[in-house]
């Protein structure tokens, strides 16, 4: 078995390296989702280099990439695709839309109408689309990283809680140190050359590998019981008015099996669970409005659920 | 540690005494006051002394020299008294150093405070070295009241007293060829020497300072038996300490011992569990439940000994490795890691 092998690649080439700074934890966390076969919601102000970090993984890793800018008038057939009709040809041909791809970036993912969202989502889901009629199977890996701003309140379509629920995990990233923003500001056009620059250190081929590595990392009964545990202890909170549900603990074992393998582990231990549950629980967790006016958060009460449920023991 | 403990005992200690002395003196010499007395500093004014000038001087001077008991020298010199500028007055005295001085003095200007504290403790240096003529003190103090007065000095009357006890100095010693070293207030106290003129010079003795009362509330009998407690545990700190180290080992060693019995059905599960028991003694930091074996881990090395931290890192990887990853040959791994830290823990124990 390959252990790390993009992570180590990813780490090597754009950590160490300072192509992006301070970006380590979403770059683990998005590698961990691809590797588990889920989609990502990336949240975050402007200009907290959520596009690079996308484009950077797409390009070092030797995947297709590309972008959709989201506003209130886009259809589903501008990101799905169309048949348009060739005069040359005498009949229709298929234009394909911008899902075709391996990594997808949807840039802020809620100024799409709610048409458009659900489109996206199912092809997110099922990783196929139909287009009159006509079955298109997508390309694996397919990734979906979604990117939505927290503060924007008008000319925004909120993406339901059903909806939520297809995202993997939700990253928040945010603004880097003062350390890192010296360091960004020094060298920001060496970083764009570099990202322009980077050449693809692993193949589609070892990706789709190391996904099937990541489903043979061994999780124990007892760590099972644990997520369980979690998950269940989410609808029991008491600032809780709709908690995780059987989907959401499936994610969290496909999260800490995949934080395990980037780990360099092939088996799940209670540390992998804890350090991917708040990235896949607090969308999934909807606090009662009156408590989240006291300023309790889904990330509180993922924390607290985290400190009262027992690790396995023996 | 140590230090830190000693220097805290000793200002307890420094702070008990010092509180005793004064609660004792307080509480002592309340009742002794006579009733009416002040007792408090802010109840308390100094009496007032009359007012001086340098005609009073001048007219002692001539009292002297009519009596006889100047020389017509020093009476020539000390002619006109209070009219005479600095210059004059500096002119006159004998002392060529002192001329210098004052000269000095005249050319920086204005005078502060501290320069005619400095000029008098030059004086009176000069006086205990038998440097200094009473004429030629006098005539300095004119001259320098004459600088003092032109910048509206605080000094000024400071000055005039110290010249007429410089007066009286010279009616002394020109009485008594071997005059003893005696203050001013001394002098002001004297009876004149009989068969001489007795000078009439105001009184000028200055009040004796009174001794500062400071009334304290009486400290409460609690604050003192804190302090009392305070006290005894810093000493029984670094003085106990000691002595305790033995007793503590030989309980330590007791609970590392006595471990509450495990009945997991697994030897190696059992060991890793014991040794969680071990470091928790050790440290004093139990595992909590909701806490990974790698959270203890991080939690409890702080507060080991480096080594004990290194063996019990390797058996908390190698139990991952067996209970999670179900490898057997982790095991053994975690029952030689618990002899190492069993040994390690006995000998730091």
């Amino acid at each position: 078995m390959m252990v790390m092998g993009i992570f180590d690649a990813i780490k090597r080439e754009l950590i160490d390296k300072e192509v992006l700074i301070e970006k380590e934890r979403e770059l683990r966390l998005i590698t961990s989702a691809l590797l588990s076969r889920g989609h990502v919601l990336m949240e975050g102000v402007p200009g907290v280099a959520k596009t690079y970090t996308s484009k950077a993984l797409a390009k070092l890793l030797g995947l297709s990439f590309k972008r959709v800018q989201m506003t209130p008038d886009l259809l589903p057939s501008d990101i799905i695709g169309y048949y348009v009709y060739d005069q040359r040809a005498g009949g229709f041909v298929l234009r394909k839309g911008p899902i075709f791809t391996n990594i997808l970036l949807v840039d802020e993912i809620n100024r799409a109408s709610p048409r458009t969202q659900s489109a996206l989502l199912e092809a997110m889901q099922e990783r196929q689309v139909t287009i009159e009629g006509e079955l298109y199977k997508l390309e694996e890996p397919f990734i979906v990283i979604a990117t939505q701003n927290p503060i924007e309140m008008e000319g925004v379509f909120p993406l339901p809680e059903a909806q939520l629920d297809r995202f993997l995990i939700k990253v928040v990233t945010g603004y880097t140190t003062t350390k890192g923003l010296v360091k960004i500001m020094r060298s920001a056009d060496e970083i764009e050359e570099a990202i322009e620059s980077l050449k693809p250190s692993v193949t589609r081929e070892e990706v789709l590998e190391e996904i099937k590595n990541v489903k043979s990392v061994k999780v124990e009964e007892s760590v099972l019981s644990y997520v369980a545990s979690i998950v269940e202890e989410t609808r029991k909170h008491t600032a809780v008015k709709l908690g995780a549900s059987p989907r959401a603990a499936i994610a969290l074992v496909k999260m800490a099996k995949a934080w395990a393998y980037t780990s360099g582990r092939d088996y799940v231990i209670p540390d992998d669970v804890k350090a991917v549950a708040i990235p896949v629980l607090t969308h999934r967790v909807i606090v009662k409005p009156e408590l989240e006016l006291q300023g309790v958060t889904p990330d509180k009460v993922v924390e607290d659920v985290l400190s009262r449920v027992p690790v396995p023991k023996p | 540690m140590k230090n830190v403990v000693l220097l805290a005992l000793i200002l307890v200690l420094a702070l008990v005494a010092t509180l005793s002395t004064t609660a004792i003196n307080a509480l002592g010499e309340a009742d002794r006051h006579t009733p009416g007395f002040p007792q408090s500093v802010e109840g308390f004014q100094l009496p007032t002394s009359p007012p001086v000038n340098l005609s009073d001087v001048e007219n002692a001077i001539l009292e002297l020299s009519k009596s006889s008991a100047l020389s017509r020298g020093d009476a020539e010199k000390l002619k006109d008294f209070s009219n005479l500028s600095f210059q004059e007055a500096v002119e006159r005295i004998d002392n060529p150093e002192l001329r210098d001085s004052l000269l000095n003095l005249a050319g920086k200007g204005a005078l502060s405070p501290e320069d005619v504290e400095a000029f008098l403790n030059y004086l009176n240096s000069l006086k205990t070295s038998g440097a200094l003529s009473p004429v030629d003190e006098l005539l300095a103090l004119r001259a320098l009241e004459a600088l003092a007065s032109a910048t509206q000095n605080p000094y000024t009357s400071e000055i005039v007293l110290r010249t007429l006890s410089a007066l009286k100095g010279l009616e002394v010693a020109q009485s008594n060829p071997l005059p003893a070293l005696k203050s001013p207030q001394q002098f002001s106290a004297e009876i004149p020497a009989p068969g001489l003129p007795s000078l009439h010079l105001p009184f000028v003795a200055l009040p004796a300072i009174p001794q500062l009362r400071l009334s304290l509330p009486p400290i409460p009998l609690t604050t003192l038996i804190i302090i009392a407690i305070c006290g005894s545990v810093a000493l029984a700190a670094l003085l106990g300490r000691k002595y305790a180290r033995p007793i503590f080992k030989r309980l330590k060693i007791h609970r590392i011992g006595g471990a509450p019995a495990m009945h997991i059905g697994d030897s190696v599960l059992e060991a890793y569990w014991r040794s969680v028991h071990i470091v928790s003694t050790i440290s004093g930091m139990q595992k909590a439940d909701s806490e990974t074996h790698r959270e203890f881990l991080a939690k409890v090395c702080e507060r080991l000994d480096p080594r004990v931290a290194e063996v019990f890192k390797d058996i908390t990887l190698a139990y991952e490795v067996y209970r999670y990853g179900f490898r057997a040959e982790a095991g053994q791994r975690i029952l030689s890691g618990f002899r190492r830290l069993l040994e390690h823990a006995m000998v730091s124990a």
